[in-house]
């Protein structure tokens, strides 16, 4: 079971990602991030978590304690209920991906990753 | 000689299996389904029914590669891990609204060599209209271990 209920939701292409607040360092519109002047692994993802080159996004979510960050559209805090949280089923489980947990999220299904198994997904891609 | 229920599931193709009769709870017509990425092929959706998330199955594409015919027969099995355990709840594809049928002790048969695609979740046959048709280990095809098998991971 997942530790922490505070969450962030990371929409980008119609894909919601929910991701312990625990796991991220910084969230930021990206001409902000520019100014920092840091050098981060930017990935820029599809809704099948696959890279893509579309630049609907405004911000910039860098995972903690590492120079990977996510793209995104909008972000959003949220507390989740942990009995609300639904383990992935086994027969649809992958060793390369990320989802751990699935989540109701305004009428969408969200899909739960830790931060760091997600940057660790992201450094295969 | 003894009788018992059973659905008769079709997954076109020429797919056909059966299910006991107390494992399969509901139908539904044309449910919200979503897609989860990085999942097999196989099984990539989840509907929610009755606020649970459930994986959705496509038996023709986890047989024969071939994507369900329809998208909007779905049935709602039930299976069990282990007796102690909770029944979990599960979506399966179907071609076709699955029909009740009786099978009788002596239609059983071995499960034929052209069929052998079934065998690793196949617990018993039977011969029904000139047709072997495999009765689904449903709690087995929905288990880590048949996931882990075809993945060659643990």
């Amino acid at each position: 079971m997942l530790l922490n209920n505070i969450y962030l939701i990371l929409k980008f292409d119609d894909r919601y990602l929910l991701v312990p607040q625990s796991d991220i360092e910084l969230v930021e519109t990206i001409s902000t991030f520019t100014q920092y002047g840091l050098e981060a692994m930017v990935f820029n993802l599809n809704k099948d978590l696959l890279i893509q080159n579309s630049n609907q996004c405004k911000f910039i979510v860098l995972f903690k304690s590492t120079m990977v960050a996510l793209l995104c559209e909008e972000v959003e805090k949220i507390k989740i209920d942990e009995t609300e949280i639904q383990e992935l089923s086994p027969v649809m489980r992958l060793s390369k991906s990320p989802i751990t947990h699935l989540v109701t999220y305004k009428d969408q299904i969200a899909c739960v990753c830790k931060g760091k198994t997600l940057v660790k997904y992201l450094l295969k891609l | 000689m003894t009788t018992s229920k059973a659905w008769l599931l079709d997954f076109g193709y020429g797919l056909q299996a059966a299910v006991g009769y107390n494992e399969m709870w509901q139908i539904l017509m044309s449910p919200k389904i979503f897609e989860i990425p990085c999942t097999p092929k196989y099984c990539n959706q989840v509907l929610v029914f009755q606020d649970r998330i459930l994986p959705l199955l496509d038996i023709s594409y986890l047989l024969i590669g071939k994507k369900s015919i329809r998208d909007d027969v779905v049935g709602i099995a039930l299976y069990q891990d282990d007796a102690k355990k909770p029944v979990k709840y599960a979506g399966i594809n179907c071609a076709s609204i699955p029909q009740s049928i009786n099978v009788s002790d002596d239609q059983m048969c071995e499960l034929p060599s052209e069929l052998q695609y079934w065998k690793p979740f196949c617990l018993s046959c039977f011969y029904r209209e000139n047709q072997a048709i495999p009765i689904i280990n449903l709690a087995y095809i929905f288990s880590l271990e048949f996931n882990s098998l075809q993945f060659g991971w643990k």
